[in-house]
């Protein structure tokens, strides 16, 4: 099915266990990510979704060993049979955009403003590439923009500031897989771009996915964006998995009353004229409430959720949810 | 609509001119000749991409930029020539007046120093020059009152790092409202907060316009949220008007092909059903440049990205022509063969 994955003893891509990411402050220990533990086979499209301050970001950069003081995580994030926290520096080098790559939240911003693109991406493959394979490095480069529907004579000699916002995102996408890497973790890869350039962007990405066997972790707080190409939904609160599954069956009956709210807030262009929302604030992370996080802002709050953390039961095939509701 | 106009726009355009060499300039046409009028208690939706020139037109109409051509009336009154308003800071002052501005970014647009009451506090103070500090402090807290910051009295002695995205654009708008304006410009409210804290601002917007009977223009890009709240809907390509009319004539059924385009791009789950998409999985057009096509060269703005664009759109411009049913489309074909 995928040519570029070699056979492996396990059969997931990536397991995550236990991972929890804190952040020393003055005011106390924020914890960011909380006992997070998922799977992802290869060829998966896994979305995660969550408000701003659920810790979405914070998982995606301990997933890619990112974190650096004062941030802290604990846990394991296996990638084949290497835990990914454990590796030296040398060992992330050879890791990164070759086997695993990262397109960061606001990444195009994240191109150097002062060096063209061409500069920048054959930076990149000169670091992977043997001293043999170097004189490919322009083909790469044009084969993976034109993967993307870019022209490379036209971008390669360009500054980042001569392109589009659309444009910069592509070059992005283009050097994360120029490596033919087995996992591409994006974060928000379409939250600054307008709906037409965003419809794009997520067709290629699904385009992409179907003609190189990528396996995709997509991070958002827009659950109808990645309800468009995601197989698999983890829905993050306060720094915990309030609830996992298929996405269609998540959509079609959320099981978290935050689900719930997520799934309600999506403005439609039919029917009643109303936006729900969640009432409420997310929560200041290092004064998290007590016993479920979620019931300060919670309708169908019990007197056992302000006292009592609410673990993941499953509701049926490939589906958990962290609710007392569902004990 | 039958309430009286409050503000209105005739052929509005607004050129920049940008340097791209060392003696060659060039001119991007950001609004070309838009006509726009807002009535009394109307949510006005100003869709477009970006680079389509919703900002600038918002910007134009707030009396923040100057108009290159065409002018904007507040109740009759052109700001151009009012006599009262000969130096330019007594007409900023009269424009503030009319039309307010709640900025898209609410991380950057509070004073980060100052706390939430004294931000609000000073806008009214000059405002009323009249008003004793009593009052003034009276009338801060009603007003966070009235935008849902509550409660109040923890609320106003905060600093804007200490509150969530949600919270800072609700502040934005309390400073704006400070100064009683007629006319509200959101410019993107909700874009840079999160999906489920953004209906919350949506229904401040609505209930503003119940309560206070104001008139908004809801800058955009998102045709779903302008459904929600509008009553009308401008789309704007390139700085020109390709399609308006009332919001659910145009949602329900998009005339111009750049109205589908945008409707189109949505993704699947908020379009529902019973929506007239035609070409929903057409392949996206190529010609995605936003620079301005030299003079004298008379097409549709949108001839270059058209998925049906015939010969006559390459020789002649499209005016906006009204159809029977309310709306108005810049398009040779819209409406021909389907109405």
């Amino acid at each position: 099915m995928i040519p570029t994955l070699e056979v492996s003893p396990v059969d997931n891509l990536l397991e995550v266990t236990d991972l929890s990411v804190g952040y020393v402050t003055k005011n106390g220990l924020l914890r960011a990510v909380n006992e997070v533990s998922f799977k992802v086979s290869p060829g998966d499209v896994t979305g995660i979704v969550g408000e701003s301050g659920s810790g979405k970001t914070s998982l995606a950069n301990a997933l890619l060993a990112l974190l650096r003081p004062p941030a802290i995580s604990k846990g394991r994030v296996s990638f084949g049979e290497r835990n990914v926290l454990s590796l030296n520096d040398d060992e992330l080098r050879k890791l990164r955009w070759k086997e695993l790559s990262y397109i960061p939240q606001g990444s195009m911003n994240s191109l150097n403003p002062v060096m063209r693109i061409k500069d920048q991406f054959s930076g990149i493959l000169q670091t992977h590439l043997d001293q043999a394979e170097r004189d490919r490095t322009r083909r790469v480069m044009e084969d993976s923009l034109s993967k993307v529907g870019l022209d490379a004579h036209n971008v390669l000699d360009a500054y980042p500031h001569e392109l589009s916002g659309g444009m910069k995102q592509r070059v992005i996408i283009a050097m994360a897989i120029s490596l033919g890497p087995k996992l591409i973790v994006a974060d928000e890869p379409t939250t600054a771009l307008d709906v037409v350039t965003q419809k794009d962007i997520m067709t290629m990405l699904a385009e992409l996915k179907k003609q190189m066997g990528l396996t995709l972790i997509l991070i958002s707080h827009d659950i109808s964006i990645l309800a468009e190409i995601c197989n698999y939904l983890l829905v993050m609160y306060a720094g915990r998995v309030v609830e996992r599954g298929r996405s269609e069956d998540i959509l079609s009956s959320p099981k978290h009353p935050y689900t719930s709210g997520l799934v309600a807030s999506i403005p439609r262009l039919t029917g009643e004229k109303r936006v729900a929302g969640i009432p409420g604030e997310p929560p200041d992370l290092v004064t998290l409430p007590t016993g479920c996080a979620f019931h300060p802002r919670c309708k169908y709050r019990m007197t056992a959720c302000v006292s009592q953390v609410p673990s993941s039961v499953s509701v049926g095939d490939e589906r958990e949810v962290a609710c007392l509701l569902y004990r | 609509m039958d309430e009286p106009l409050v503000l209105k726009a005739e052929k509005v355009t607004k050129h920049f001119e940008a340097k791209t060499g060392l003696l060659k300039r060039t001119v991007i046409r950001a609004v070309e000749s838009v006509d726009l009028e807002l009535h009394k208690g109307e949510i006005l939706a100003l869709v477009g991409e970006s680079g389509s020139g919703k900002t600038t037109l918002g910007r134009v109409i707030a009396g923040m930029y100057s108009s290159t051509n065409g002018g904007v009336s507040y109740f009759g009154t052109d700001t151009g020539d009012a006599p009262s308003l000969q130096d330019k800071s007594t007409k900023r002052r009269f424009a503030a007046q009319q039309v307010q501005y709640v900025f898209q970014d609410p991380f950057s647009s509070l004073p980060p120093h100052k706390k939430i009451k004294s931000s609000i506090y000073e806008v009214l103070k000059l405002y009323r020059p009249k008003a004793d500090a009593k009052g003034l402090e009276d009338e801060t807290k009603k007003l966070l009152e009235l935008v849902g910051l509550t409660p109040v009295e923890q609320m106003k002695e905060k600093f804007p790092h200490e509150l969530s995205g949600g919270q800072r654009q609700r502040v934005s708008f309390a400073r704006a409202l400070a100064v009683r304006p007629k006319v509200l410009i959101a410019d993107e409210p909700v874009s840079m907060l999160d999906v489920s804290i953004r209906a919350g601002i949506l229904e401040l917007m609505k209930r503003l316009r119940d309560g206070e009977g104001l008139s908004i223009i809801y800058i955009t890009h998102d045709i779903t949220t302008a459904r929600v709240i509008s009553d009308t809907i401008y789309v704007l390509y390139r700085g020109r008007v390709v399609e308006k009319g009332p919001i659910d004539t145009v949602v329900q059924k998009p005339l111009h092909p750049y109205t589908i385009t945008l409707i189109s791009s949505l993704p699947g789950l908020t379009l529902g059903s019973g929506v007239h998409v035609p070409g929903r999985d057409a392949p996206a057009a190529k010609d995605r440049s936003l620079r301005s096509e030299p003079p004298g060269i008379d097409h549709c703005v949108f001839y270059a990205r058209c998925p049906i664009a015939i010969e006559l759109c390459a020789r002649e411009r499209p005016a906006l022509r009204g159809l029977a049913d309310g709306r108005e489309v810049a398009c040779f074909l819209a409406g021909s063969e389907t109405t």
